[in-house]
This record gives C-alpha cells, structure tokens and sequence, in this order.
C-alpha cells in the first residue's frame, strides 16, 4: 500500500535511475528504484524513483537530476 | 605454455575476473533492466557499477556514456556507420586495423562514402614521426571530412601514434575523432576529454583484462551517431522509435551481463596495478627486442619498443621465413605467438611485410622473465 508521502520520479531508463539514486544519496535523499508503470505514466523503461517528500522534495530532486543531465520525465512526479 | 599472445587476447586473467564471471552467472543471473525484482535490479547496480569503472579509467565522466557493445570492431562500426552519411568523408592512418579500414572501404563501395589513407612518410623512429603523421592527416581534410577513424597503436609493430595531436587538428577543423584504442586500452593513459577523442572505442579481452564477447564505445557525443542495430531495449516497449540516448541507443537486445562485469572487474585490477603491469610488460619486450637484436638471423622491423613511442608489442621474422611459419613451429615448442598478417593489410604493405607477413609477440601482465629467456631459447631451435 503506498503511503501518501511516497512520490514517483520515472526516469529514462535503469542506467539513468541507478544515476540518479547515487546522485541523491550523495546529497542526502534517500530513493528507491522500483518498476512500476503505473507510476511511470508511459514513460520510459517503468522504472521510477520512490521518495518520500512534499512537493517541494520533488522539485527539489528534479533540479538535481537537471543538474546531473539525467532523463526524467518532468511534468511527471505525483504520488 | 608460454603466452605472449596478449594483443590478440590477454591470458590468464586476473582471479578476480575469473570470480566475477562465476559470481555473475550465479548470483546476477536475471536481464538487467527489463524486470523489477531484486536480482534483475542487483544485476543492473553490477553492470552500472561496470559502466563506471570505464567511465573513470577512460574520463569520459558519466557512466552512460559507456555503451557495451560485443567487440571494439562493433563500437568502430557503430561510429562509422552511425555518423557518416553518403558525401561524407573519412580519413583513416595507413597502420590501421581491418577493424577500420574494411568498415571504410564496405562504405565507400556500397555507401557513397569517400576516403583517405593519410600516408605518413616517416616509419618508426624517424625523428620526425609524430609530425608528419599529422600532416599527413592535415593534407588529408577536405571540406567535406567529417571524421578521423585512427588506430591508437599498431596492432602489428606496436607504434603509438599522436592521437592527442590528431584530437587537436580534429577539433581545430570542425571533424570527429574517433580511436581505436585495440592495442592501448588499459597499457595506456587515455582521457577522452583531455585527448579530444569523441569516440572511444575499446575491446574488453586485451589490455583491460576481461572476457571475449565484450567491447565499448565511449564517448559523451553519442547523440551525433544514429543507431545501426535497433531492438528491444527494455524501454518505451510500445514505441517503434529507438531509444535515442547513451547507453540504450547502442544496446539493443539483452547485454553480455557476465563479460560487461567481469570488464568491471578487469578494468579494477589494470588500475590497480597499472604500474606493475607497464613495467613489467616493457621490459620483458626490450630484454626479448634485445636478445632479437644480437642475432643476425632474425629480422627486425622497429627500434627498441620505448615508452614514448610503442606500446610493448613486437614483430619480428626469422630470415627467410613467413612469420606465419615461426608462429606455428613456436606454437611447437609450447609458444604462443600471433604469425601471419594480423588483419593489418595497410601496416604490413606500409613496413613491407606484406609477402612475409611477421611474428608478433606481446607479453602481458602475467608473464615473467624466465619466460622471456626460455622463449629465446626455444626460438634458437627452429632454426
């Protein structure tokens, strides 16, 4: 059951997610890589990063992930 | 056996390849990146894992930017064909590999494809080698060069030529650079950036110490190239479009999972040991190139393999006999050796070896001395 502060980043691919997850723990966040293509709302591979925040965290993580020229899906990010 | 047949396929391997390869078939069995379970998952952190040791040894910067492919041939054809379109020309060095120059005569037959065998007149250890390398390269552009596809080393007389150099004159003229790092891929110190190499492409069974069946192309420009081969790629499973981004777009179909971590492992051990290995390598060859040197049968065709100017690689013939004939009756006597024309038409024609071809011989991070002295041995009973 996923609890309401859990959201969903689909990145670009796996080579991307294990990227990014290394990236965020290096900075403190802490993520987890699932497949789930519900939560990958059609894009990319279905692997998305699971992090636990408020809609701040999240924007926060995709400016990292800008940052690190990682592929994610931008409007993408809900719970 | 005494094995000097490193540049072909370096042997033994390291334990610890030899463990990762067992450990990958036994505990990261599942497809990286196609399912969601732990050990697919687990095996995806592995090949990650293997993608940025590459990324690091070769200062590409970015694990994805690391794409396996089966071989070094494959990563050069997908930058050849990937990039070059009909007009389109390439220059190409006159030691190159088949692995280069048959992909760039295929092109220029059947695909409109122009190009330029940039003929150095020096030969090795002429002084002024480097520099009429590069000339030669410079005389070469035309307006429509798009790319210089260069073999970082002789796969048959071990010259090292001046890829910085050439990255440079590339760069300075608006044209790709593309090396084939065959022979120089873990003997050498390669940083893409720093040596303005667009395209890196590596084997993984040589110098890094890995498995056959694995090679890549590096390079952080992967979006100049199209893709040649498409296919499953465990993502955007429902759209026809290739992946367009590093690593997918040159990765269709499941990877070499086992021999992708074992290069990992591979490319650990020649950091590790990146020192012991040279050292050991150069002067088993110049002990060997010395001995070669003293005896008036024997023909040789380069000066004493330096640092500077080879990687520790040697060919030799024994008067009046093909180097194919050598390699065989060495093989004999418990020698390994590579005889005959190494794939290498354009530097065999170059050092007039093209009727005799040679006997190479390339010791690697596992031989010894005594082996050098019993190979010397051996070599004075046949003939």
């Amino acid at each position: 059951m996923k609890s309401k502060n859990e959201r969903y980043i689909p990145v670009g691919s796996i080579t991307y997610a294990i990227k990014a997850k290394k990236v965020l723990e290096k900075k403190g966040i802490r993520s987890y890589i699932i497949r789930d293509f519900e939560a990958a709302e059609g894009y990319g591979c279905g692997y998305v990063l699971k992090i636990n925040g408020t809609d701040e965290t999240v924007e926060s993580v995709k400016n990292i992930l800008i940052d690190e020229k990682i592929k994610f899906c931008e409007e993408c990010g809900g719970k | 056996m005494i094995y000097f047949d490193n540049a072909a396929t370096s042997y033994p391997k390291p334990h610890s390849v030899y463990k990762a390869i067992e450990r990958a078939l036994k505990r990261y069995g599942a497809n990286p990146g196609r399912g969601g379970y732990k050990m697919s998952l687990d095996t995806s952190q592995k090949v990650y894992a293997a993608r940025e040791a590459a990324a690091k040894f070769f200062g590409s910067g970015y694990a994805e930017s690391v794409a396996f492919t089966q071989n070094c041939t494959y990563a050069i054809n997908f930058v050849l064909k990937g990039l070059l379109k009909p007009g389109d020309h390439v220059v190409i060095s006159d030691l190159e590999h088949n692995a280069v120059a048959r992909p760039v005569y295929y092109m220029s037959k059947y695909n409109g494809v122009e190009y330029t065998v940039a003929q150095n007149e020096s030969l090795w250890g002429d002084d002024d080698f480097e520099k009429k390398c590069v000339e030669s390269f410079k005389k070469s552009i035309r307006k429509n060069t798009k790319l210089f596809a260069v073999v970082h080393a002789s796969n048959v007389f071990g010259i090292k030529q001046p890829i910085k150099k050439l990255g440079e004159l590339a760069k300075d003229n608006g044209i790709f650079m593309m090396s084939d790092a065959a022979q120089t891929a873990g003997t050498e110190d390669i940083d893409i950036k720093r040596d303005n190499i667009d395209f890196l492409c590596v084997p993984g069974h040589k110098g890094l110490y890995g498995a056959a069946g694995i090679g890549a192309l590096i390079t952080n420009k992967g979006n100049e190239l199209t893709s040649i081969i498409q296919g499953g790629s465990g993502n955007r499973s429902l759209m026809y479009e290739q992946p367009d981004f590093m690593p997918d777009k040159f990765e269709s179909g499941t990877i070499n999972v086992s021999g992708a971590i074992a290069l990992g492992e591979g490319i650990t051990f020649v950091s590790e040991n990146v020192k012991m290995i040279r050292e050991k390598e150069y002067a088993i060859i110049k002990y060997i190139y010395k001995k070669l040197k003293e005896d008036p049968e024997i023909v040789l065709y380069t000066g004493c393999p330096e640092e500077e100017t080879s990687v520790p690689i040697l060919s030799f013939n024994i008067k009046g006999q093909s180097g194919e004939k050598t390699s065989s009756m060495l093989g004999n006597l418990g020698v390994a050796t590579r005889g005959g024309y190494h794939c290498a038409a354009l530097a065999h024609k170059k050092y007039g070896t093209d009727k005799s071809g040679t006997c190479r011989i390339s010791p690697g991070a596992f031989n010894n001395f005594d082996e050098a002295e019993r190979f010397i041995w051996k070599l004075k009973k046949i003939y």
